[in-house]
């Protein structure tokens, strides 16, 4: 932990401004993410885990506002950026594999379609063939077989795991610096689970910051590096995940933990 | 791309009859059209004074007018007039009626007021006022009858679609798409639009039955297309003086205007029914869809 942070974000604050109440869904966050390491944001459902990742690519819609805070990609504060110099960053520097896989995909593009539009956001120079062995070879790698079926297919022919493994290879091929992934196995069987925590772990290995939101402390306690634990917005507990589970320093991480210890 | 979506399209239709039905009489109509001066044994426009209202006989198979025309051959040359109203008239509410609705849909806040009250004003204005107006200002004609349904009727498909725009939206694949870095442009064409375009092209399909049967109408009471034009409805209104002497020059016309809307309708249903479970949105095509005249 030597480098300088990828991704630093410092006193975050996402509100949420309803008719007759202000939600506090992210209040005052602040966290470190380093390249090839994985940090783990764990925490129940209503924490704010999913509108924290949401405001790190400045996802949040009205009502909500990201009110205070930074988020410094390389030392540049995405907060300041206009919504050009976002789609940028968005895909590119920055991207996210999403809880619900199988409405995360549009039912009417064919898989093929949608990794096309990875490539072409990313304006690579790539030819249609060399394209389609490059979309081979990432459905191998997150354990696909048939492949030039799935190709061909649309999302709804898939089951949510094969789908769940589309949303991994779109993250592969767009080789961003950061994955920001949402209960990535949330909805999958154990094997294909391991299959993508795998590869998950493969992109650590080659230098890749990856963001895991999770409420699966096992997942958690087998793969990450860095834990925060979210309750109500507000960071309880952090550190290695050996400190973290080895002296849980906040009530609410003893109790998650002593559920399934 | 648009031709894998209708050649699938195609083959899931061919399991409902009835919408076979009507596209194949749409097709045989089609063609007649194209074809009018090849199949037509007349010229539709050649009177005869000597001929006239001749029962249904070899010459003439169904029979002819009160100026000895042929009404087989001016019920074809009337295909051209009558199909390419109602297609064009449909294509330009399309063309106005969806980017309406993507805006209003899309962006929200007043503008999307903006675009539904004139919506609003548009589907509560009589028809048949406005053809008054307009036929008052710019004299009778087929191009003028077109410009009031087209004034009036891309309101139901700039609602449409800015219903599915809302709902599409704030679907995660948008926001996937977005996460992903798409610009806007692709989210709106190939995200938004290409989920919402099988509600469309039902409404398409049932709006072109009713522009052919109101403007024969508008034809029937003179507000349309003028003689000597081949056209159903003209031929109606100049039925009505020989409705006892001779009927079947009433029946042909009227029997062709039912069939083609007919088949439209089936056509429509049979889309909405086979598009409808696929992309998840029925659209509500039953009563109290239709403007009122």
């Amino acid at each position: 932990m030597t480098d300088q942070p990828v991704l630093s974000i410092k006193n975050l604050k996402t509100y949420f401004y309803l008719e007759d109440r202000v939600i506090k869904a992210v209040d005052g966050v602040s966290l470190d993410v380093y390249r090839g390491r994985i940090t783990a944001i764990i925490g129940g459902s209503g924490s704010g885990k999913s509108v924290l990742s949401l405001s790190i690519l400045k996802l949040i819609d009205n009502p909500g506002k990201i009110i205070d805070g930074e988020i410094c990609l390389d030392g540049v504060n995405i907060r300041t950026l206009r919504e050009k110099q976002l789609l940028q960053i968005r895909g590119n520097e920055i991207s996210m594999i999403f809880q619900e896989p199988t409405s995360s995909l549009n039912p009417v593009l064919k898989v093929k379609s949608h990794l096309f539009e990875v490539i072409h956001t990313h304006r690579r120079a790539i030819s249609n063939q060399a394209a389609i062995n490059k979309f081979r070879e990432v459905l191998v790698r997150v354990g696909l077989k048939n492949t030039d079926q799935i190709l061909e297919s649309y999302p709804f022919e898939l089951s949510g795991g094969m789908c769940q493994r589309v949303m991994v290879a779109m993250g592969l091929l767009a080789q961003s610096q950061i994955l920001i992934a949402d209960e990535p196995t949330s909805s999958l069987d154990l094997t294909t689970q391991a299959a993508i925590l795998e590869e998950l772990m493969h992109l650590k290995n080659e230098g890749m910051a990856i963001i895991l939101i999770t409420h699966d402390l096992g997942v958690v306690a087998q793969m990450a590096d860095d834990v925060y634990v979210l309750k109500d917005g507000k960071i309880v507990d952090s550190g290695t995940v050996y400190d973290v589970f080895a002296s849980p320093g906040h009530e609410y991480t003893k109790s998650l933990l002593a559920a399934i210890f | 791309m648009v031709i894998i979506f209708k050649s699938s399209l195609l083959v899931k239709l061919k399991k409902k009859k009835s919408a076979v039905v009507g596209f194949v009489i749409i097709i045989a109509f089609v063609l007649a059209g194209i074809f009018a001066p090849v199949i037509s044994p007349h010229d539709p426009y050649a009177v005869d004074i000597t001929q006239k209202l001749l029962k249904p006989c070899g010459e003439f198979p169904l029979g002819t007018d009160q100026l000895g025309r042929c009404i087989l051959s001016r019920l074809i040359y009337g295909i051209r007039t009558s199909l390419t109203t109602a297609i064009l008239a449909t294509v330009l509410m399309l063309a106005i009626g969806v980017p309406l609705g993507i805006i209003a849909g899309y962006v929200g806040g007043w503008i999307d007021n903006v675009i539904m009250r004139l919506a609003d004003m548009a589907s509560t204005f009589p028809s048949s006022l406005l053809a008054l107006t307009i036929v008052g200002v710019l004299g009778p004609s087929i191009v003028n009858i077109m410009i009031v349904f087209i004034v009036l009727w891309w309101a139901p498909f700039a609602r449409i679609t800015r219903s599915m725009v809302i709902k599409l939206k704030e679907k995660e694949f948008v926001m996937a798409a977005i996460a992903a870095g798409s610009s806007q442009t692709a989210i709106i064409l190939r995200h938004i639009t290409l989920n919402a375009i099988s509600p469309i092209i039902v409404l398409a399909t049932l709006r072109i039955a009713a522009v052919i049967i109101h403007v024969a109408g508008f034809s029937f009471i003179g507000l349309g297309s003028q003689p000597p034009i081949a056209d159903w409805g003209v031929m109606l209104s100049d039925s009505r003086q020989y409705l006892i002497s001779q009927p079947l020059m009433l029946l042909w016309p009227g029997v062709t205007i039912m069939l083609v809307v007919f088949a439209f309708n089936i056509l429509g249903e049979g889309l909405n029914a086979v598009l409808a479970p696929a992309s998840g949105y029925a659209l509500a095509v039953k009563e109290g869809d239709e403007p009122h005249d």
